[in-house]
């Protein structure tokens, strides 16, 4: 078979690779800006379902409002709540029911759960 | 006097090594990005010293004036969605302001349809 050779014979090229180059610079730039590094930090909260018929001991009713708290009843401070607990709870793990008045927001409970956490107090039930 | 060797054209292989890292650059993010899905309104979440990790991605947004949000689902039908999912864990992303009388309910409406562990996302205080 005759072999047709039409003007100068061609070297193979290689593809040029700055397009490609600079796709993936783009890409990189994209998911370099769009990832999200830091995890998220989260609090664990107690069903109220999960208390049922748990509860043990003494009455531990904190209440949560823009005035200050109270446990069953009697005013107490945010520090002294934990101390305040402790006596009142049969084992370490006993559930603290926490109840927030209209006035108190999330923000004010999530004070109250820290510092319990703190003091070592992490099974917290939010009532109603 | 000429030393060259007759190669005058840049070497275009000392851009390959550079492709090589911005390539596994690339795979690096594409892996440790978390595909994030955004609150259809406009979240603060409560400040606190708490770390925990989340444990799933399943999340019900509650707005600050109590309106709440999971997947395309919005308002009261949001617990029959979580019912249908079967899930046993739920994220909570829910704005500072949020009355804590509302939280109490949400979490008490969780646990009837079926969620036994519920994690509120803070930021650190």
């Amino acid at each position: 078979m005759a072999e047709f050779a039409f003007g100068p014979e061609r070297r193979a090229r290689r593809p040029s690779l700055t397009p490609m180059v600079d796709v993936v610079f783009l890409l990189l730039v994209f998911f370099m800006l769009a990832a999200r590094t830091s995890a998220d930090r989260t609090l664990p909260l107690i069903p109220p379902s999960d208390a049922e018929g748990v509860y043990a001991g003494a009455p531990r009713i904190v209440t949560v409002s823009v005035t200050g708290l109270m446990l069953n009843g009697a005013a107490v401070t945010l520090d002294g709540l934990p101390a305040a607990l402790v006596p009142l709870m049969p084992a370490r793990n006993s559930i603290v029911v926490l109840q927030a008045d209209d006035t108190a927001s999330l923000q004010e409970v999530v004070l109250v759960l820290d510092r319990l956490a703190e003091g070592g107090i992490g099974s917290v039930v939010l009532a109603e | 006097m000429d030393f060259s060797d007759g190669r005058t054209r840049r070497d275009r292989s000392s851009v390959v090594p550079m492709i090589n890292i911005v390539f596994l650059l690339l795979i690096f993010f594409l892996l440790s990005a978390t595909v994030e899905t955004l609150p259809p309104f406009e979240i603060s979440p409560p400040e606190s010293r708490a770390e925990a990790p989340p444990e799933t991605p399943d999340t019900l947004f509650i707005g600050a004036d109590g309106t709440l949000a999971f997947g395309e689902v919005q308002g009261d039908a949001v617990f029959d969605a979580i019912a249908q999912s079967g899930l046993d864990r739920l994220l909570l992303r829910a704005d500072r302001e949020l009355p804590a009388r509302r939280i109490a309910a949400i979490l008490a409406r969780c646990g009837e349809v079926g969620i036994a562990s519920i994690r509120l996302v803070v930021e650190r205080g």
